[in-house]
């Protein structure tokens, strides 16, 4: 799993355009106080998971659980990935 | 006062008002398993078969109830100058990306109407804000009557984003109960005609008073305590003792129908039988407002209250009286509840004409007309001024609101020409004191016009969903395509929770949109007005043209 380029692919899905993949700590939490991200990123990170690694979460609410961090959707996508 | 002289609602249970609120008593429904090309994923929805377009759909109910006025002895003349059109929908005839605003034309001038129609596109409370609008219009005095129409269509554009945004629920939906677990879409076309006329008959049905408040919150999600739903109705102010019972909007997902239940505790009527009618009908969007009033009034009319279809065990945190089977409905006043994506929120009240009505009516709000109305200060932005862009007029003027980035290019239009208008106003007023602030947050309304909407939006979410092998649609790209967004995102920025309104013309008439934010000031909740101008087509066809409205005061 390259972490830069996930990292890039949500800054670019989120459109977080302030920020470089340096700036996203690969354990601090996405939602909540760390990049201040909202229900709809949630979203459209499920989307991201689907458009890049072929995963489809069908329940948003076990979204809550991969996206703690960017290591936590790393290692998701490392064991469900398709593509 | 306003009255309701006659209505009509086509849908998949029903080509009149009777056959739909026979259709309910009975518990039938339309929903049922769909499939459309190019959706993945079947979806439970209650849609016309064979299918019925957008002007059609208006036309058919409008032409019904103008039927049923003239069964009532009201003849309304189309051609007169004297009947207004508004139009409510939220995505209109999308699939063309057709501006609603020609569409609504097409539809005015199918019966001759020679006054401009006007588009009311408030997400999902629509049918409640046009209501709204004909009555504060109908006030005026400047028309007799509003023929007050709504309809949406649902086809793979709306149902691939709802899907996207993981709202719909597999089965058919199951308002206020445990184990809800998202709407189902409906199609239908409802109308109502409203009057200022004193030729009251017993059993018509009045309109008491209509507010609309925004959450300031979130653009998706409503306030967890139904902040903006419960201050609409508080707004009314009308004593919790005398509603016989609450047509909530009870859409069954987990959010909308908790922040209502709250909500309606909060306003201490948590005993009022509350009904939802989305298990008959789906979401039915723009007609939602309408058809589900016209069913409240007819069913209360009649002397009961339709059952939650699909209601089993209570599912919210606030314990409130939701109807399970159906039942007796006491003499008494009806709320209307709606809340919809952008914040907004709408409770409107409805009293019926009886000889023995022991309760007072509400003293009739104060009137305004144009010349009552102060501009107070004023911001243009058009391509010439921005020859970088927004993006970098952005970075030069504001700065500090990374979610500016995530906006669609409406929203970045209104957001910036907002933020140098306000800025205006603080460098001429000075800093105000946070009592002040606050109570600025509390009165000042948010209302809005423009000719493409979402319409560029329109265009990228399509993007998204075009291709069958790169079919990924964007729930941060289709939550912009609703045109009102752009007053939530204001009304969040600066903390807004009174009125916001958006409204569709076909082209920029300061006349027309002063009309319309004078009657604003109707609500008397209302102080001032951010109103004006805001329409992208795209980078080099833009004008925001705002200003800061306040009634003069003598």
């Amino acid at each position: 799993m390259n972490i830069e380029q996930l990292k890039e692919q949500i800054i670019d899905a989120l459109n977080l355009e302030d920020l470089t993949p340096n700036d996203i700590d690969n354990d601090a939490p996405l939602f909540g106080e760390g990049l201040g991200l909202d229900s709809i990123d949630a979203l459209e990170l499920i989307v991201l998971m689907e458009k890049y690694y072929g995963i489809k979460l069908q329940n948003p609410a076990e979204g809550k659980q991969i996206f703690k961090s960017v290591n936590t959707m790393a290692a998701y996508i490392d064991e469900h990935r398709t593509k | 006062m306003i009255s309701i002289i006659a209505d009509n609602i086509l849908s998949p249970l029903g080509e009149t008002t009777e056959a739909n609120v026979q259709a309910v008593r009975e518990g039938r429904t339309a929903l049922r398993e769909h499939r459309l090309p190019g959706v993945p994923e079947s979806f439970v929805a209650s849609l016309f078969e064979p299918s019925i377009g957008f002007e059609e759909g208006l036309i058919r109910s409008i032409r019904g109830a103008l039927a049923s006025a003239k069964e009532k002895g009201v003849e309304i003349d189309m051609t007169s100058k004297e009947v207004i059109v508004i139009i409510s929908s939220t995505k209109g005839n999308v699939a063309d990306f057709e501006c609603i605003g020609a569409s609504a034309q097409h539809v005015a001038s199918h019966f001759g109407n020679p006054n401009r129609p006007i588009v009311v596109s408030n997400a999902c409370i629509s049918g409640l804000s046009a209501q709204i609008l004909a009555m504060r219009l109908l006030r005026t005095k400047a028309y007799r009557y509003a023929v007050v129409a709504g309809m949406d269509v649902q086809g793979k554009f709306i149902v691939s984003g709802f899907q996207s945004f993981k709202a719909l629920s597999p089965e058919p939906c199951r308002p206020f109960d445990g184990d809800r677990c998202g709407l189902n879409l409906g199609e239908a076309a409802a109308c109502m005609i409203l009057t200022n006329e004193e030729h009251r008959t017993q059993g018509e049905w009045c309109l008491l008073d209509g507010a609309m408040r925004n959450d300031a919150n979130h653009i998706s999600n409503p306030s967890r305590v139904g902040e903006g739903c419960y201050r609409a109705i508080q707004q009314l102010g009308h004593p919790t003792d005398t509603w016989s019972c609450i047509s909530a909007h009870g859409t069954a997902t987990l959010f909308n129908d908790e922040m209502e239940a709250c909500a309606i505790d909060r306003a201490g009527l948590s005993q009022v039988p509350t009904y939802s009618l989305k298990g008959c009908y789906g979401h039915t969007m723009g007609a939602a407002g309408i058809l589900e009033t016209i069913i409240a009034l007819h069913a209360a009319q009649e002397g009961w209250i339709p059952a939650t279809k699909g209601f089993a065990e209570s599912g919210t945190t606030h314990e409130i009286h939701v109807t399970r089977e159906e039942e007796p409905c006491p003499k008494g006043d009806v709320l209307k509840l709606l809340s919809g994506f952008g914040g907004c929120n709408a409770a409107v009240g409805y009293r019926r004409l009886s000889e023995n009505t022991e309760v007072s009516w509400p003293q009739e709000p104060k009137v305004s007309g144009i010349a009552d109305l102060e501009m107070r200060y004023t911001l243009r932005l058009t391509p010439a001024d921005m020859p970088d862009g927004m993006t970098a007029f952005y970075k030069e003027h504001v700065g500090n609101y990374p979610k500016f980035y995530k906006m669609d290019p409406l929203c970045k239009l209104g957001f910036l020409a907002t933020e140098l208008l306000l800025t205006e106003e603080k460098e001429a007023e000075g800093e105000l004191t946070p009592e002040a602030e606050t109570t600025r947050q509390d009165t000042r309304a948010v209302v809005l016009f423009s000719k493409h909407g979402s319409m560029a939006d329109d265009h990228a979410y399509e993007e998204t969903i075009r291709d069958a092998e790169a079919y990924f649609p964007s729930p941060a790209v289709f939550v912009y395509t609703l045109s009102n967004i752009v007053t939530g995102e204001i009304a969040i920025r600066h903390q807004y929770k009174s009125e916001t309104a958006c409204y569709i013309l076909e082209e920029k008439d300061w006349p027309k949109m002063k009309e319309i934010i004078v009657t604003t000031f109707q609500d008397s909740g209302v102080k001032s007005v951010l109103g004006g101008w805001v329409d992208y087509n795209n980078d080099h066809d833009f004008d925001a043209d705002l200003a800061l409205f306040e009634l003069i005061t003598t």
